[in-house]
């Protein structure tokens, strides 16, 4: 039975390769994460636009690749014994940094500037891959019924430019069928208003749906209440802030990290939980939390799980041995886990086919044709 | 007094050995600073013992003059560059990730008998003028507990090579009044860590160019390197800094030969060709 997979178990999954790629530059196991995010892609991704984007986030890991080596040769620290092409050297007055340009290119420092930007576009590609995976607008009613007004602001305008650039191809179309044949600036003003009419006949039938079904209704809250829920959110948030801070800043005192970061969710948690009371709506074919999900982030977790075990026993085999230069690791433990990670792309259901695609492709081929 | 004097002595016995040993005539370590403006000296700082040696010639980088001194260097396995351990130390760091705030290796440089100053770049990229000293304190950041080595008057000249006793006890800065010529205080001095006050003096300043023709050819022979190591301890023991240095820990327990290689990239092909038989299945 196809059915999409709830968004948040792809992102969880996605989390999880994320990290288990990051605390790593073995590029063996780099490669190994980036080939099994593409097969669950490959295999689980709809139809949506969205769905479509992943390989622009491979273009942009490769291109970060590129700019890393780039400002290796250029900038970078020139250590190693293999040489493998000399390069003049420049080296800035010590006004400008003393930054030392260019010098002889060593293989290890290439590799292991080509391994750490490696690192960079895989972790890229997981979020990528969840991007692709997950509907964003599926996501955002998952919200808490207290942001629910922020999340339909968001769905709104996130769905804004792919139903601008349909507009578009719409309008060019008829233009076409009406044997309009007007390119570049000349046609801009044909195009232009029919698509602002279509933005706005658009806004106004959205806008109607969603009063139809109740949304922008406000109950009645006590005033008391509401200002306990602001308090109570705001200042959950600063103590999250500040716990982040803590947690992240080894110099800080002890009581300001986790304690206050745990403190301020509580807080946090009970202002969402006060201010949804009010806010009574119902979701229109919730997606389900069924074994599949639990599957999906499960696989994930245990990707993370096995490469921190492995960084906690042998860390030297998550690493590209550069100083001596050296094959790296392959370790065993952190590649069932990357292989676990893969298993969402065969067990979790197939995304739905939807019918509508076919007359669309039809047409296309008919004004083709003619 | 005896024995620092006792020490030195063991120091230049044990460094005299080593050096027997290397017969190469590239003489990769002199336990002590230089003699003259010549060569790089390298201060290591433990934060427990303190080891002096000299790394002759112009060395390009701070990170080749450690290597030259004779100081063995761990990297940082992701951080190619970031120094982890200098010569095995600390051995409890994995060396895996950067190392923390609180304990890493602070790299100094500092002009001969000068104060220390905290480099803005890192021991890769900066490049040492021969006749200056560097630091290197493990800790948080603090300077080395020793100020930089003053100007040497050396006596030697570049011929009497393998006599152990040539230089003078210069590591020890300040410590020994006796030392008529040298003042190294350069007028802020005091620095932080365990030195006696500044002795006065006359900066001698025809040290310098009469000690420039010392060669970076084995002249600067191995004397002491002063340790100033707070428990009395037997004679020898820091000075097998510089010459223990060459089995700096290898990294990584790949397999022989480059069956991880092919296995991986087996892996990886399997993968992958299974993603794009799934994309050109779906498209059908």
């Amino acid at each position: 039975m196809p059915r999409t997979v709830h968004p948040a178990a792809w992102w969880g999954w996605a989390v999880g390769l994320a990290v288990a790629v990051s605390t790593t530059t073995n590029p063996l196991l780099l490669l190994l994460g980036l080939s099994v995010a593409g097969f669950v892609v490959a295999a689980r991704r709809g139809t949506s636009p969205w769905a479509r984007a992943f390989r622009l986030y491979l273009y942009l890991g490769a291109a970060i690749i590129a700019v890393r080596v780039v400002l290796h040769v250029l900038v970078g620290l020139k250590l190693g014994t293999v040489r493998l092409f000399p390069l003049p050297e420049a080296t800035l007055p010590s006004w400008a940094a003393g930054i030392q340009l260019g010098g002889d290119v060593y293989l290890e420092g290439l590799l292991g500037a080509a391994t750490l930007g490696l690192r960079l576009a895989v972790i890229i590609a997981c979020i990528g891959a969840a991007n692709a995976l997950a509907n964003p607008k599926r996501l955002l009613r998952t919200l808490p019924s207290a942001l629910h007004e922020v999340g339909a602001a968001v769905v709104v305008s996130v769905s804004v430019a792919p139903q601008l650039a349909e507009s578009v191809q719409r309008v060019h179309r008829a233009r076409q069928l009406r044997g309009d044949t007007a390119r570049g600036l000349r046609a801009l003003p044909s195009v232009a208003l029919p698509v602002l009419e279509d933005t706005l006949e658009r806004s106004l039938l959205l806008a109607a749906a969603m009063d139809s079904r109740g949304y922008g209704r406000t109950p009645a809250a006590p005033g008391g209440q509401r200002v306990g829920t602001g308090v109570l959110t705001l200042g959950g948030l600063l103590a999250c802030a500040v716990g982040l801070y803590g947690v992240l800043d080894a110099s800080t005192p002890a009581l300001m990290g986790t304690p206050t970061l745990v403190v301020g969710l509580l807080l946090s948690g009970a202002g969402l939980w006060l201010g949804g009371r009010h806010v009574e709506r119902t979701t229109y074919r919730p997606d389900p939390w069924r074994g599949a999900e639990w599957l999906t982030v499960a696989c994930g977790a245990a990707a993370a799980a096995a490469v921190v075990v492995v960084s906690r026993t042998t860390p030297d085999a998550l690493s590209m041995p550069l100083s001596p230069l050296a094959v790296p690791a392959l370790p065993l433990l952190a590649v069932a886990g990357l292989l676990v990670a893969a298993l969402p792309g065969l067990l979790t259901p197939e995304p739905p086919r939807p019918a509508s695609r076919r007359p669309v492709r039809g047409a296309r081929e008919v004004t083709t044709r003619g | 007094m005896r024995r620092l004097l006792s020490s030195i002595l063991g120091a230049a016995a044990a460094a005299g050995l080593a050096a027997a040993g290397l017969v190469a005539a590239a003489a990769p370590a002199a336990a002590a600073a230089c003699s003259g403006t010549s060569g790089v000296t390298v201060v290591v700082d433990t934060g427990s013992s303190v080891v002096t040696a000299c790394a002759p010639g112009d060395p390009s980088s701070g990170l080749q003059a450690l290597n030259l001194a004779g100081f063995g260097v761990t990297q940082v396995a992701t951080q190619p560059g970031f120094v982890c351990r200098i010569n095995g130390f600390p051995s409890s760091d994995p060396c895996h990730s950067t190392p923390p705030a609180t304990a890493y290796w602070a790299y100094y440089h500092a002009a001969r008998g000068g104060s220390w100053s905290y480099s803005s770049t890192g021991a890769g990229s900066y490049d040492p003028q021969p006749g200056t000293v560097q630091g290197w304190r493990f800790g948080s950041g603090q300077q080395p507990r020793i100020a930089p080595p003053a100007p040497t008057a050396t006596v030697s000249t570049p011929k009497t090579t393998s006599t152990p006793r040539t230089t003078t006890a210069a590591p020890k800065p300040a410590a020994t009044p006796r030392k008529t010529t040298t003042a190294p205080r350069a007028t802020t001095g005091s620095t932080t860590a365990g030195t006696t006050p500044a002795t006065p003096g006359a900066r001698p300043s025809t040290a310098p160019s009469r000690s420039a023709t010392a060669t970076p050819s084995p002249s600067a022979s191995p004397t002491g390197s002063a340790s100033a190591s707070p428990s009395p301890t037997d004679d020898a023991t820091p000075t097998d800094g510089p010459t223990a240095v060459a089995s700096a820990p290898t990294s990584g327990d790949a397999g022989p030969g480059g069956t991880p290689l092919l296995a991986g990239g087996a892996l990886i092909a399997l993968v992958a060709g299974g993603a794009g038989w799934t994309v050109w299945r779906r498209r059908g």
